[in-house]
């Protein structure tokens, strides 16, 4: 019926930041003994050329269409070149594209969908996103590019694993985790990465949005990191350098045992605490411990920064800090030494910045009603369609035999009956990409679909 | 299926081949010479081939452009031919003696489109964004300012004395002799094709979303046509100036272009898809003033 055989070309986008390692990648992708002929759209110049006769320059070019919906923003540059390779078609069974660091992926991505020419002799296979382990760091949190290159990926490479230390590596999986729960993630160095992980991956492919496993996310705490530290009575000493930041929050609470029970407790006072009025501390002041103390520590611009504190009290105490220590290389003095935390306790960041990218992954037993969801459905694309990169999903509606899968790039939406579900659990199963995501309201209005 | 009064005779075939031929590539330029005499065939290879026109006798075999020819336009004369390709270059060849008379820089790695005037010997050339005058003997007589983006097409109106482009954006019309364009007809989106009737009093465009444009080129006033399947990019007048034959999907759209009422339509007379998404439900058969050869 539908698994008519596929004679269109596959096509994988990369995107990365420059320096990430596009280029490094592409000439692995290049040379490497594949058995694929790899046509390349370079839209990145200077680092290193790459001499290849199917290597094809472009220069980004946006078209926005007159009705001024952001779905048909689409590629010029890529419908035109796309366009005239094809006819080069015997040349090259696969093609890559490669985005400048600071393209956005998404009119890349509907190009494939809003082009007839494209849609008809091309299809999106992935897009594979390069991040560079180490600086990633200075863009994550400013750069729309960045945050978009990592949420619209299929899949992504944390690359120049060799220049970060494995805690730095797990706290960045993690923060790309939080912001897109459905692409697969790698390690590598020098962008060394088997090809079958980077195509034909099908990202795009309806049959493979079965695959979707949509994750809970964690709760989102105000600190990102805890440590436990037992406490004589006398002065102690906070250092921290310079960081990314001026200032810091923190909190030093007292812990009644290092048993769990304990430190949940004292994790609902480090919240309690963290949404008290701040108080700033400057170099050489007393930083106020116990709850509600709630201490901003405004670090010296060019040196270290002291912060004292005295401790009547001996005890454990548990200490909460808004960055991880390691971000400003901080460290907890006694009289004598650096003190070791026994315990330490990463959080996933609770970003309060407007323009945080996120994923929500929801799964509900039951059926949907149709209307109820086609009138969802179209009412939040056309309200949140701008802020939502990318959704799949698998749906059980009332009536069908057969799964529902879909997926979505902005408003454009893509679906259509799967195989029947037979004695499986009929379940649903969606997950969105997005920025302003609205976790509650989304997982609310879902709920309302089911038929009643 | 239509219900006929009368089944309709069958229709005889009424063209038949003169010659046949092949390049042994992908055609990408195909051009008449104004005399009638040569067809110019440029391979997507590079190399350009010109043909006989009456018995299909290869006359010349230029080697065109080393990296993919991309277009190709004949001189009023017939005897010189120019072709841009992915080479960054403008090629003029003599057609009669197969040599290169003048190469010039297009401005930009991939020259797309070229055309000589059907006057005079003006040649114009776009790569990218970047538009230049030239003269027949391969000379710069002027580089215009970019433009806003990649030029998509140029035709000379068939007096000679203007040129339109088309780009993301709009049209806008050159006089040979000015540095300033004469005029802008501007347009949020993207313009892929363009043709003036044979009176010069329209262009007509085809667009990247799936419509049709025409300007008045007096007033500067413009309609558009909506509801084609795909983009447009096959356009062509007949040669009395009352029919535009436009392609944009499986079925080919020919408007009558000399009623009164013609460019008085308001944009309600139109049919307009149900959803921007979803132009492939609609059939483009609104106005349909005859299908075929005129």
């Amino acid at each position: 019926m539908m698994n008519t055989v596929e004679t269109r070309v596959p096509v994988t986008v990369l995107t990365g930041f420059l320096g990430s390692g596009k280029t490094t990648l592409l000439n692995r992708i290049l040379t490497e003994n594949h058995g694929k002929k790899i046509a390349v759209i370079e839209n990145e110049f200077g680092e290193v050329g790459i001499d290849n006769d199917l290597v094809i320059g472009a220069e980004e070019e946006i078209f926005e269409m007159n009705n001024g919906c952001i779905c048909c923003t689409v590629r010029g540059d890529l419908i035109r070149i796309l366009g005239h390779l094809m006819k080069r078609r015997d040349k090259f069974d696969y093609i890559m594209v490669e985005t400048t660091g600071m393209a956005d992926p998404g009119p890349v991505a509907q190009t494939f969908y809003v082009d007839d020419d494209m849609q008809q002799k091309l299809h999106l296979d992935a897009i594979v996103t390069l991040v560079d382990a180490k600086h990633i760091w200075e863009h994550i949190d400013d750069s729309d590019e960045a945050k978009e290159q990592v949420a619209f990926a299929d899949v992504i490479l944390l690359n120049k694993i060799d220049l970060v230390s494995p805690e730095n590596l797990e706290k960045l999986e993690a923060r790309i985790k939080s912001m897109n729960s459905m692409a697969k993630i790698y390690r590598s160095r020098d962008a060394v990465v088997e090809m079958d992980k980077i195509l034909n991956v099908g990202g795009f492919n309806l049959e493979r949005a079965l695959d979707i496993d949509p994750k809970f996310m964690e709760p989102e705490f105000p600190f990102e990191w805890s440590g436990i530290y037992p406490l004589n009575s006398g002065s102690f000493e906070w250092v921290m350098g310079e960081g990314p930041d001026p200032a810091m929050g923190a909190a030093l609470l007292p812990l009644a045992n290092t048993g769990l029970a304990a430190q949940e407790a004292t994790l609902m006072d480090a919240v309690l605490t963290f949404s008290a009025d701040e108080q700033a501390v400057r170099a050489e002041e007393t930083m106020r411990p116990g709850k509600g103390q709630y201490n901003q520590l405004v670090l010296n611009e060019n040196c270290e920064t002291v912060f004292n504190f005295t401790i009547q009290q001996p005890g454990y105490y548990m200490l909460f800090t808004e960055h991880h220590p390691d971000e400003f290389d901080a460290r907890l003095c006694g009289a004598e030494s650096v003190l070791e935390p026994l315990e330490t306790r990463e959080y996933k960041p609770d970003h309060e910045h407007d323009e945080e990218v996120t994923s929500v992954g929801i799964t509900l037993p039951g059926e949907l009603q149709l209307e109820k969801l086609n009138d969802w459905l179209s009412q939040l694309l056309r309200e949140q369609g701008q802020d939502i990169f990318r959704m799949k999903g698998v749906l059980s509606v009332r009536g069908w035999d057969e799964r529902y899968v879909f997926q979505g790039v902005h408003m454009l939406f893509d679906g259509r009956p799967n195989r029947p579900w037979g004695n499986e659990l009929r379940q649903n199963k969606m997950i969105f990409i997005g920025r302003n995501l609205d976790r509650a309201a989304l997982e609310n209005g879902f709920r309302q679909c089911l038929a009643s | 299926m239509m219900q006929r009064k009368r089944k309709p005779k069958r229709a005889q075939p009424s063209l038949k081949a003169i010659w046949r031929t092949n390049i042994d590539d992908h055609p990408i330029g195909l051009a008449w010479s104004p005399d009638g005499n040569t067809l110019a065939v440029a391979g997507l290879s590079g190399p350009i081939t010109l043909f006989n026109g009456a018995d299909g006798a290869l006359q010349q075999r230029l080697p065109g452009h080393a990296v993919d020819t991309m277009a190709i336009s004949w001189h009023k004369d017939s005897r010189l031919l120019a072709s841009v390709g992915q080479d960054g270059k403008v090629r003029v060849w003599d057609a009669e003696t197969g040599t290169q008379r003048s190469e010039m820089a297009g401005g930009a790695s991939w020259v797309e489109r070229v055309a000589f005037s059907p006057v005079d010997g003006w040649l114009v050339s776009a790569a990218g964004r970047k538009l230049r005058l030239w003269n027949s003997s391969g000379a710069l007589v002027r580089e215009y300012p970019d433009a806003n983006s990649t030029i998509t097409d140029i035709k000379w109106r068939h007096d000679g004395k203007q040129f339109a482009i088309s780009a993301y954006n709009g049209v806008v019309l050159y006089d040979p002799n000015e540095a300033e364009p004469l005029r802008r007809f501007e347009w949020q989106g993207s313009t892929l094709t363009l043709e003036w009737s044979p009176d010069g009093k329209y262009i007509a465009t085809g667009d990247q979303d799936s419509t049709v444009h025409f300007w008045i080129t007096a007033t500067g006033k413009d309609l558009q046509m909506w509801g084609y399947e795909t983009k447009v990019l096959e356009l062509a007048w007949s040669f009395n100036n009352r029919y535009l034959a436009t392609g944009g999907g499986t079925q080919i759209v020919i408007w009558d272009c000399s009623g009164k009422r013609f460019g008085k339509h308001s944009a309600d007379d139109v049919r307009r898809p149900s959803a921007p998404h979803q132009a492939s439900q609609v059939s483009a058969t609104w106005h349909v003033a005859g299908v075929g050869r005129q």
